[in-house]
Order: C-alpha cells, then structure tokens, then sequence
C-alpha cells in the first residue's frame, strides 16, 4: 500500500489492493480445487508455496514497474488503460494469493493443532502489523517488496532442512534469481505520470531542477527539490514575486513551499497572501497556533506580525526533521527560531488536549487547492475539521482570538461550503444561538479565508473588514450586515439567479439562518458538517449527483469529478462479485462440497465473521487514531492488538480441547457484549487518557482492545475444527470464503461509515456477529458426526 | 492602401523582430496563413466546430465569436496528435501527448480563444505552448502571437510542426512562462495554458491597461477554474471565473514522446 501511495493516487492505491486483497478468498477456491493433489504432497508444496511467496514479492514490484497503468482516464484510451489497471492488479494479486493458499493449506495439515496454527498465523500477521511500520523507516518505497519477500524467505528456511537437497536447492534458486533480477534491473517505482513527481523529475531531467533532500517513513516519502522553476506559494495575490523556493513532495503530491530567505525582510511577500488577512484584526504581537504547517511561510507570516509565540504542529516528523537537518540553512531555519515551538503529534490531539491560548489558531494544513482531493484523499479520517475538533480548536482561543482558514475556490463549492458548514455547528456545540455574528469570510480570486471569533464581531471590526477589502481588492463574502452592493466584486463568481452574490455566500446565508438540512439535501456534493463519527471532511461526492456531472461534464465527467466514493463502490462489487463467481465455483466443480449438507450455512457463519472481524477493526482504529495521536502507530497498535489477543484466543480454543457445543455457547453473548461496551466506551477512553504520555497511550490502547480481540479469535478455528472432522473438503472453502468476505469488510465499513457513521459500523458488525452465533448453533448441529 | 501595409509589414520583418511596447500593428494587411494540412480532414473539422463548439449541448456556453469558429476550422488539429490518435482528433476529448502532457479538448482552446477577445491587431503571449495547437489558432485571429515553452524540446518540436503548418509568424521562445516575455511586453492578451496556483506576478506587470489574461487557477493535476482577469485602465484587477478545467502544470506540454 505504502508503494502503491507513491506510485499512484489514493484510490488507485486502495482499489488495486482492495482487488489483489481477492488473493486470499481465491486461495480457498484454488485449494478445494487442487485438494485432492495438494494434500499427498502437503510438505513439498506449502515449502514451494512459501518459496513462490518470497520470490513473488520482489517480483510483483519489478513488474509493476513496466505497466503503463495511469490514473487519468481519457474516453479515446478507456480499454487501454482498463487493461493496464488489469494487469497491474494481477501482479500485485500473486503474491497475495500464494502466501494465502500457504496458510490454507497448513491449516488443511493442521490436524489436531488447527487452532495453535491458526494462532500461530495471526501472531504472526501482529508482528507483521508492527514490524512493517517500523520497516518503512529504515527502506526506500521501491525496496518494501524485495525486504519483505527477504523476511518470508528466511521463514522458509527451516522448511528447507525438512527438504533437504532439493530444499536447499530452491531456496538458493530463489535467493540468487532474486539478488540477480535486483542487481540486473534494481526497484524503481513507476510514478504515474500525471502526478507531480513525474513533473518534476521531468523538470530534473532537463536540468531545470534538483532533488536536494529525502526522507521516508511510514507516513509518506518526502522529497525536497530546488531549482528556479518553482514559484508555487499558496494564495499570492498580484503583486511581487516569489522569492527562489524549494518545492516539497510528499508520495509524488506538491505538499509545500520553502522560502529561501534569510530573514523576515527578504520574506515580505507573505503579506501578499490570503492569509495575511486574520494579523489586520489581532493586537500586536499575537500568540499563534499554526496546525499542520508544512513549509514555514505562515511562521514568517508570524514573524512579520512580531509572534512572541509560535506554536507549530505537524504530525510527519521527517518534513521537520529535513527542514531542520539538511535544509537549515536553505529556509529551513525558520524552524529553527527561538520563538517557534514544534509539536510531532496530530493537530487534533494537541488542541484536544493542549491547556493553551491562542490569538490566532490557523488552519494551516487545510490551506490548498484540493478541489479534487475529495476523490484522493476523501477516504482518509481527519479528525482537525470535524464538528469537535473544530470545537476543539474554538475553545483554545483568547477572548478576542481568531479561527483563520483558507481553501482555494472551487466551483460549485464543496471544501469552503462544508468547512462553513462545520464551523457553524461546532459554534452551535459551544452554545453560540447566531453563528453568523461570529463569522467572516473574504476571499480574492484565488481562495476564501474564513475567520471565526468565539465572541461576535463587533460594527468597528467589521468596518475594518470593509476597509481591508477595499484596500486590498479582496471580494466580501460573508459577514453580518454584508449588504447586497458590496458581494462578489472585483472578483466575481457564479451565483443563484437573481442574486448579486456568489454560492459560497448563498451557502453560508442558508446554513446561519436555517439549519441546512434541505440544503444539504440538494447540494450537488456533499457538504454535511464532518464530525467524529463521520470524519471525512474530503468526502464530497454524493451518489445522486453522477447524473448532474454527467449532464454538465460530458463524456469527462469522470476525469473531473471526485473519485473516491466511486472506487470504494467499485472495491465492494468487485470484491462481492469475485468473491461470489469464485465461492460457487468449487460447489459445481467438486463433488464433496457439493453434497455436504452445511455447506451454505457454513458459507454464511464465515462470510459473517469475516466481514465482523475486519468492520469493527476499521470502527476501532479509528478511535485509537483519535486517542494515541498517530495514525501510524495507532493503525499498528490497533492492527497488532486485535491480531496478537485474537492469537490468544485462538489458542485458548486450542488449550481448551475439543470443546462441548454447550461450553461455547457463552461465547458470542460475551463477544457482542464486549463489542458494544468497547463501542461505547472507548470515546471516554480517549477523553480520559488522553493527556496520558505516549507510550501509556498505547498502553491503553492495546488493553482497550485486548479483552475483544481476545474473544474475536474464537470463532474462526472453532468452526474450522467442526469442519475438520466431518467435512475436510469444506476447510479449504470456508477459507476462501472468509478470506472475500475479510476482503470485501474495508471497502464496506467505509462506505457505511460515510452514509451513517462509524457507531452504525461498529454495531453493524456485531450484529454480524450475532448472525454468526445463530449460524454456529446450526453449524455444530450439521457437522456433528 | 493595401499596398504600402505590404510594404510596412515588409519592412518590420526585414528589420528583425518587433521590438515590443513600440509595435504598432497593421490590422489591415495581414491574413492568416494557410495550414498544409488544413486541406485535409476538413468534414471532420467543421462537424468537430458544429456539434462541440458552436452548438454544444445545454450544459457549454456555446462559443459565438465567428472569427474564433473560423480559426477552429481551419487549424487541422491532427497535425498536433500523435500518430497512434490521429482517428481521435477531433474528439471531444483531450488527449495524451507524452510526458504526462495533453492537446486540450477543442472547446477548452476555442473557448479561452474567445475570452481573450483578440482583434487582428492584439498582441497576444501564450505560457505553454505545449503541442502547438493553441498558438496556432491564435496565429488565425492575429498575427502578434508569442509563445513560451519552458522544455526546450519540446519547444523545438512544436515551432518545427507550427512551421509545416504555415505558423511561421509565431514568436517562439524557450524559457520559463513564469517571468513572461519582458522584451516584447506589453501584450493586449495573456494566455496561460497550463495550472498556476496564482496569476504570475511578472503576467500582471506586462499586460497593458484594458487588457485581459485567461488562466486556469487552481492546484497542479486538479480540477482548476478558467478564470478571466481584467486590467482596468486604472490598474486595478477585476474577475469573473467561467467553468472548471483541467490543465498540466507550467511545464508546457509536449507533443510526442
């Protein structure tokens, strides 16, 4: 996934692996089908199993590497490129598949130890979780297959003892192939060439640029270039130019610019930004509280305005750390002044928990383009722009403080219409009755830059507002008593008929006066406040749209439009309906598994504990991202919990023996029990610990998740063993059907948590659960011997 | 009349390249040249100008200005595609060039064509001359075209094809469009064919009083907005956006691999 972040754009990265994810269902299909082979040669074929596995690794990313795949799709090339997508997700689908039809098949061998295996498998799986993270520290993107196609080859090692020979043979086959195949053609990642790394590496090319620095790590590659040709500074209006600057690159995606100055003079077209408006309504020298900067020109912004107090906080600690490491003395020093402060941790987090008062709280990492970052990023949990943590922000701000945000202007609104909507509500949550005295929003032909006050703005502040426009030839937007003579000039937007202002004003006026239900209902995107249970503020598409950006982009309708949604639809029908063609298959094609009599409900008791399993996993992390602050270590903590506690369950099935249907029958009461009491308890976890230090935090994490983790390891080898006495041709299968449905639970839990929230997911999935307790019942009944 | 225009334009390009602010066009003696390829797939064209310009269905504001519809169906567009799309040219598509570039979709060039609101004797600078196509056209509606490319083969490949193609009034120039075309500045028109995250500063400067830029505003490989912004004669900016688009950042587009 971290390759394919790189490589490509988000959904693509999520598709692709959504799909070659099918690996693992499939294993189960090509098991039942090869069962009557594989089983007399078991040893020999998991050892060429996991040799084919290790190699495969490497091999689907030296492969991938020459498929012309391309996120654009242009009608004339629609087949061309379908094909490559085609063939870039089968090369990524093999080693998935092998490693899987792997630990089918032991769990095929297993006998009496189908639990210790089984428990074996998911410690391991734990360990990975972890060990992956701390691994894209240390290895470039391109060099993750070939590492870890290492780590599965040094586990094939001992096996090859077993095979003496012919073992030793095929390891040394696989290593000296692979260490050839490297040496000959070493892993590059193929970047799509309509990102913005593939511009400026052409730029590289031609000698126009350079890369000067790159850092990598779990959350992103980051990649520094210099050069003349950059001139990228966020919301300039006319007026000077630039000075020289370095262009930063996070996983091939422009992220920010660093000015190349040596002091506060040499920066002075920062106040010929957008977001120099907020300093024109604070007292001198403002104490400051920049959220995800990413280049440092709102510090010298800052500075300019004499900041006594800075407060910067980032959560990708390898940007500071470039910029404070080889970049110090390229404009990186700003980092670096006395009165800068800088946080590593999520902005959520530190407002959530920060004791602090701030003159000016901005936005910072908000402050980009992103039109069609909807579709890129849109699947991602930001947890700054919900209605809490807006709230959150809200609250740490002095008297007279100011909220300040900027967002490019896209047409129709969508960011700048959601972003009012939020903010009118978390004002709302803090008891404000008329949110719109408390907000002003401007903008020029760039952008908009809202500005909120917990207190209203006073006539003489907003006089000032009116002056500040004039001046600046900046286009009132919003504000209490904004008069209809003074909206969209001099720079004009479309607007409602009949109306002198734009939409965005529209907007704002229906949100303040109602409560933008309706509004909400008929906006052609999504525009609903984010909040903590739905957070995804970069989500606006809206499935009742697709008619209307049809209708007004043509036959380019896809190619303008927010794709995220649509690749999450396309992951679950893809995933619903491979997973459906390849469950079928072995019922027509071997006769075992057609006669035995609980095939369907053994189908349906997997496919619900594999959908179970991986939706509350998803509902859950996202509360731990919320509660440990990093979605890296919270993502392997969470990830690594469940799995190592649901190791200790399946082990405890193991210790336990063969058991009686009457002793489990506790299980799945316990199970959703603990599902609901963690669903509803963990947000005052979150809010209990979270002043905690950070590895207590994890600490909580993890013992948070272990007593259900524990129980959700249950299950799975319980039904296994079941079908392991009186249908063996059934274990396969069952596999391959957990393994779908494991698959088709992500894409799934996000579509419902989009629509309904991640509590619906949560509850979704112990109601699954207890679909599966019935099915258990039922299931020990037909495979009673 | 006629006669001694001939012989001015004559004497300005014996003398070498116009030298800018003191350029004062003859509107009446100049006529567009005659594309060699323009003879060929002209059906195509003028359905192409028909169904995607002129009269597009309800949700594009049709483009009326028939000095630009002309252009449009005189330029041949395929002389500017690949090989391997020369059946798609006259698509209503853009279409992939190379280097992660793109040839813009016909109404998207006719479009931004008619927001400049040329007259024979504007003086019009393109940033990103790309495959060529958009210079072209604008050679249709005046003779005062200047071009810049920042990839210098790139560059060399579109003036060759623009050469062949009868556009050999074009002032092409490598460099970065960023800083404009100082020499030659001021220009009635500025047209910006590729992302910018603002309007360049240096654009700003070299636009004369009255005249107008048309830009694509917005994030590199996002969904941009065309915006036309005007200089008052006073200096001050005024805007208004048109419709979103999406374009190559500022590195100019390529023709061929």
């Amino acid at each position: 996934m971290r390759m394919l972040l790189y490589a490509s754009w988000h959904h693509f990265a999520f598709f692709v692996i959504s799909i070659a994810l099918l690996g693992f269902g499939a294993s189960g299909t090509a098991l039942c089908l090869l069962r009557r082979w594989v089983l007399p040669r078991g040893d020999f074929v998991f050892f060429s199993l996991v040799i084919a596995t290790a190699a495969s690794m490497p091999g689907s990313v030296q492969l991938a590497e020459h498929v012309p795949a391309e996120a654009r799709f242009l009608p004339p090339l629609l087949a061309r490129q379908i094909l490559s997508w085609g063939l870039y997700w089968a090369v990524f689908f093999v080693p998935f598949l092998l490693g899987a039809m792997a630990i089918g098949l032991a769990l095929m061998m297993a006998g009496k130890s189908l639990p210790a295996v089984y428990a074996t498998n998911l410690a391991g799986s734990a360990m990975g979780a972890i060990f992956s993270s701390l691994l894209m520290h240390h290895v470039p993107p391109a060099w993750l297959g070939a590492s870890l196609g290492g780590l599965a080859l040094a586990g094939a090692l001992p096996l090859a003892f077993r095979h003496s020979l012919r073992g030793h043979f095929a390891v040394f086959l696989c290593v000296a192939g692979n260490v050839l195949w490297l040496g000959l053609d070493p892993p590059e990642i193929r970047v799509d060439s309509f990102k913005y790394q593939t511009y400026v590496e052409r730029l590289c090319a031609a000698g126009k640029a350079e890369r000067i620095a790159r850092a990598y790590g779990p959350r992103g590659q980051v990649e520094v270039y210099g050069g003349s040709v950059f001139h990228e500074l966020p919301f300039l209006s006319t007026g000077e130019s630039p000075p020289s600057m370095l262009s930063l690159v996070v996983d091939g995606h422009w992220a920010g610019s660093v000015l190349q100055v040596a002091d506060a003079e040499e920066a002075r077209v920062v106040d010929q930004t957008l977001m120099s408006v907020p300093y024109a309504f604070l007292p001198p020298g403002p104490r400051v509280l920049l959220l995800g900067e990413v280049g440092g020109a709102n510090i010298w912004l800052a500075v300019r305005n004499q900041a006594p107090s800075i407060e910067v906080v980032q959560s990708n600690d390898n940007l500071i750390r470039l910029l404070r490491g080889p970049l110090e003395g390229q404009g990186g020093q700003i980092f670096s002044r006395p009165e800068v402060s800088l946080n590593f941790v999520e902005p959520r987090h530190f407002v959530g928990y920060s004791q602090a008062r701030f003159d000016l709280i901005q936005l910072a990492g908000l402050e980009s383009w992103a039109a069609d970052q909807g579709g890129v990023g849109g699947l991602r949990h930001d947890y700054l722009v919900t209605v809490e943590g807006l709230a959150a922000c809200l609250r740490r701000l002095s008297p007279d403080g100011i909220l300040a945000v900027g967002r490019g202007i896209q047409f129709p609104p969508r960011d700048n219409a959601k972003l009012a909507a939020t903010l009118v509500e978390a004002l709302r949550r803090l008891g404000v009755d008329q949110a719109g005295r408390h907000l002003v929003v401007v903008r020029d032909f760039l952008a908009a830059c809202t500005l909120v006050k917990t207190t209203p703005w006073t006539s003489a502040e907003l006089d000032s507002v009116r002056r500040l426009c004039a001046e600046r030839q900046l286009t009132p937007v919003y504000f209490a008593g904004i008069r209809s003579e003074e909206l969209n000039r001099p720079d004009q937007l479309p607007g409602p008929p009949g109306s002198s202002g734009d939409w965005l004003h529209y907007v704002i006026g229906q949100l303040v006066a109602t409560r933008g239900e309706e509004l909400f209902e008929k906006w052609p995107f999504e525009i609903r406040p984010a909040t903590d249970m739905r957070p995804y503020f970069a989500h606006f598409g809206k499935l009742d749209s697709i008619g209307i950006l049809r209708e007004t982009f043509g036959n380019l309708w896809l190619t303008r439009t927010e794709l995220g949604m649509i690749f999450v639809f396309a992951a679950i029908a893809a995933a619903a309906m491979s997973g459906a063609l390849m469950t079928l298959l072995p019922i027509g094609l071997v006769a075992e598994i057609r006669r035995a009599a609980g095939r369907w409900i053994t189908a349906a008791y997997f496919a619900s504990i594999g959908l179970a399993y991986l939706t509350l996993q998803v509902s859950m992390l996202s509360h731990m991202i919320n509660l440990i602050g990093d979605p890296v270590q919270a993502g392997a903590a969470t990830l690594g919990g469940f799995l190592l506690f649901s190791g200790a369950g399946s082990l405890a099935v193991h210790a336990m023996g063969r058991l009686q249907e009457g002793k489990v029958r506790y299980l799945f009461p316990c199970l959703i029990l603990a599902g609901f009491m963690e669903i509803w308890m963990v947000e005052r976890v979150v809010g209990w610990a979270g002043l905690f230090p950070e590895e207590a935090r994890i600490l909580v994490a993890v013992l948070a998740i272990a007593p259900l983790g524990f129980l959700m390891g249950m299950p799975m080898p319980l039904a296994l063993r079941c079908l392991q006495h009186r249908y063996p041709a059934l274990l396969p299968w069952a596999w391959g059907v957990n393994g779908f449905a494991s698959v088709l639970a992500p894409p799934l839990a996000t579509a419902v948590a989009m629509a309904w929230g991640l509590h619906s997911a949560g509850t979704g999935a112990l109601l699954l659960y207890a679909l599966a307790a019935v099915l258990f019942g039922r299931l020990t009944r037909a495979t009673r011997p | 009349m006629l006669r001694y225009s001939w012989i001015l334009v004559a004497a300005v390009l014996l003398s070498g390249r116009n030298s800018g602010a003191d350029l004062e066009p003859d509107t009446t003696a100049w006529k567009a040249a005659v594309a060699p390829a323009a003879s060929e797939r002209v059906r195509e064209r003028q359905h192409m100008v028909r169904t995607q310009i002129e009269g597009p269905d309800w949700s594009r504001a049709a483009v009326s200005d028939e000095a630009v519809l002309r252009a449009m169906r005189s330029v041949p567009r395929h002389a500017f595609v690949p090989e391997d799309l020369l059946q798609h040219a006259y698509d209503d598509t853009p279409l992939p060039i190379g280097h992660g570039q793109t040839i813009s979709q016909p109404y998207i060039v006719a479009i931004m064509t008619e927001l400049l609101k040329i007259s024979p004797g504007s003086k019009v600078l393109e940033i990103g001359t790309g495959s060529g196509y958009q210079a072209a056209v604008l050679a249709q509606l005046t003779p005062h075209v200047y071009t810049i490319e920042i990839v210098e083969p790139l560059a060399a490949l579109a003036s060759e094809v623009l050469r062949t193609q009868g556009g050999e009034r074009i002032e092409t120039k490598f460099g970065d469009g960023y800083y404009g075309w100082p020499q030659e500045a001021p220009f009635d028109a500025i047209i910006v064919t590729c992302a910018a995250g603002h309007l360049p500063p240096p654009l700003w400067k070299q636009l004369k009083p009255g005249g107008r830029i048309v830009i694509p505003i917005g994030g590199v490989y996002s969904v941009q907005r065309l915006v036309v912004v005007e200089k008052t004669e006073d200096g001050k900016r005024e805007s208004h956006s048109v419709m979103g688009v999406r374009f190559v950042p500022m590195t100019g587009r390529a023709l061929r691999d």
